[in-house]
């Protein structure tokens, strides 16, 4: 439960720290990092780039932003010094 | 047998590292974030001029608006800007990105005007400040007085740049106000009401104007000869037709085909509303309806081949879908007791109207196949007579959700709804233009 939480409340920060309008919507980046802690993003890195340099510095941004996040519930402190997420664009016409 | 070895070979060694993380997810599409954009003022690259300081800011103002209309970039507040915009450059390398990156800028807007006489040239870029990158580059040429129509025409491309399609910003809004008195006329206006138009000036109640799709006509109802009836005005000769049904009766609204050669329109007849077909000047080709009921409101699929309607047939106004060449209209709508004021989407997918919820109106949208309705605006007042932006991204509307009806604009899924309006009169019944030159 706690897990979810957790996840579901970083997900939401840090997607709202994205800000990206492209003209593509078949891109995909995946992103490597880590949670300290304190809430603090270390080691962040590109693991599958998308193709489109923008693109992937538009979400190396919105992660570096969101940094501290809250602090990781302390039973999974583990899991989430070991994150990775996946970005895909959104349909502007949608 | 090579050739195979290598490709697995290959295969094996683009992913040495399979293991994924401990917490995985997935992002799709950014969140409240919009896109931050810097718009300098513009540089006076010609000589001293007395338009300077309104050009400067006036077409940055322009974009701005623009910008913020769309719902898809945050601009960042000029008081910020670093660098004085009239002694740094405006091309590339011969200003700092710094300037901009500190303060979070992740688009820049910069250019530089001259004023020879009545005319104008622009030059406006798109930079990325991110990579250090020029993304765009034009140069404008008009008279002085059309600055706001440059400004538009440029966040067209910007939002082309962004998305792959051009914006929709150099297009105008016809509607009825009746800001004169109690009278009701016709206007055409910018998306921010410059360059507004008083089409009509006749102190009688004018309804319904469309465009036609060259975007050089507007077709309307009116009373001025007392009979209702349309009227087909064109913007730029002043040149204007009646239409006068033959056998009697009256033209209550028309709509133009997507190629612009026929208008369906609704004819009132000894109390019966009907459908009919007619061409550019008014002549009857085919009746479309032929129903006891109530048959009104019409509007185009965007291969003019279906035209969506609304009929009481059923015992409550609802909307239909009738194909133009004949046979049986399919019924659209089956939630609500009242549903009206239907237009299709440029896009063909989904069809905007008019909805009641309890005593008050809102803007559905709802998939031309049937399906369920989608609430775009609150209940807790007044929205109506919806129309579409020529790309489908966004729809206008009147509303009276600030007292008197004026109108506004939204994503087409409901997002950032902006007022447009606000001549101290009632504004309403909206018509999107086409794009424009």
């Amino acid at each position: 439960m706690d897990f979810l939480i957790y996840q579901n409340r970083i997900l939401g920060t840090i997607k709202d720290n994205w800000a990206w309008i492209g003209q593509r919507s078949n891109l995909r980046v995946v992103v490597h990092f880590g949670i300290k802690e304190t809430g603090e993003i270390f080691g962040l890195k590109i693991v599958q780039p998308s193709g489109d340099p923008s693109y992937d510095e538009s979400v190396l941004r919105a992660v570096k932003k969101s940094s501290p996040l809250p602090a990781p519930p302390e039973s999974y402190r583990k899991d989430f010094a070991d994150v990775e997420l996946t970005f895909r664009p959104r349909d502007l016409g949608a | 047998m090579g050739f195979k070895i290598a490709l697995i070979i290959l295969f094996l060694s683009i992913r040495p590292w399979v293991a994924s993380g401990a917490v995985t997810g997935e992002i799709r599409g950014q969140g409240g974030e919009r896109f931050p954009i810097a718009v300098s003022p513009l540089k006076n690259t010609g000589g001293n001029t007395a338009d300077s300081a309104r050009l400067s800011t006036g077409i940055a103002d322009a974009m701005v608006h623009d910008l913020e209309l769309s719902g898809w970039f945050k601009v960042l507040d000029r008081s910020a800007y670093i660098e004085n915009a009239q002694s740094s450059g405006i091309t590339l390398g011969t200003f700092d990105f710094k300037d901009w990156a500190t303060i979070g800028a992740e688009g820049l807007v910069k250019g530089g005007f001259s004023v020879q006489g009545d005319d104008v040239t622009v030059e406006l870029r798109l930079f990325d400040v991110y990579q250090n990158k020029e993304r765009i580059g034009k140069r404008y040429t008009g008279r002085v007085r059309d600055y706001r129509r440059i400004a538009h025409k440029f966040v067209d491309e910007i939002i082309n740049q962004f998305t792959g399609v051009p914006g929709v910003f150099n297009t105008r809004i016809a509607y009825v106000s009746n800001s004169g008195g109690r009278f009701k006329e016709i206007f055409v206006s910018h998306l921010d009401g410059s360059e507004k138009f008083q089409v009509t000036d006749n102190h009688t109640i004018n309804l319904s104007p469309v465009w036609s799709p060259d975007g050089r006509s507007i077709l309307y109802s009116s009373f001025k000869d007392r009979n209702q009836t349309l009227f087909l005005f064109e913007l730029y000769s002043g040149k204007e037709i009646k239409f006068t049904p033959r056998g009697g009766g009256r033209y209550l609204s028309g709509k133009f085909s997507p190629d612009g050669q026929t208008i369906v329109a609704t004819l009132e007849s000894g109390g019966n509303t009907n459908l009919y077909l007619l061409d550019r000047s008014g002549n009857v080709i085919r009746r479309l309806t032929n129903d006891p009921g109530i048959e009104v409101s019409p509007a185009w699929s965007p291969d003019g081949k279906q035209v969506v309607f609304v009929s009481d047939r059923s015992g409550s106004p609802q909307l239909y879908i009738l194909d133009v060449s004949g046979g049986a209209a399919r019924r659209l709508t089956y939630s609500g007791n009242y549903n009206t004021s239907p237009e299709w989407s440029p896009r063909g997918d989904r069809i905007v109207y008019t909805g009641r919820v309890g005593n008050r109106f809102a803007i559905f949208t709802i998939p031309v196949d049937g399906g369920e309705a989608r609430k775009l605006t609150s209940e807790s007042f007044d929205s109506e007579d919806p129309t579409w932006s020529p790309d489908g991204r966004f729809i206008a509307f009147s509303s009276n959700r600030a007292g008197k009806y004026h109108l506004y604009v939204m994503q087409a899924g409901g997002d950032n709804q902006r007022r447009l309006t606000g001549s101290g009169g009632d504004d309403t019944k909206p018509h999107w233009s086409p794009r424009l030159d």
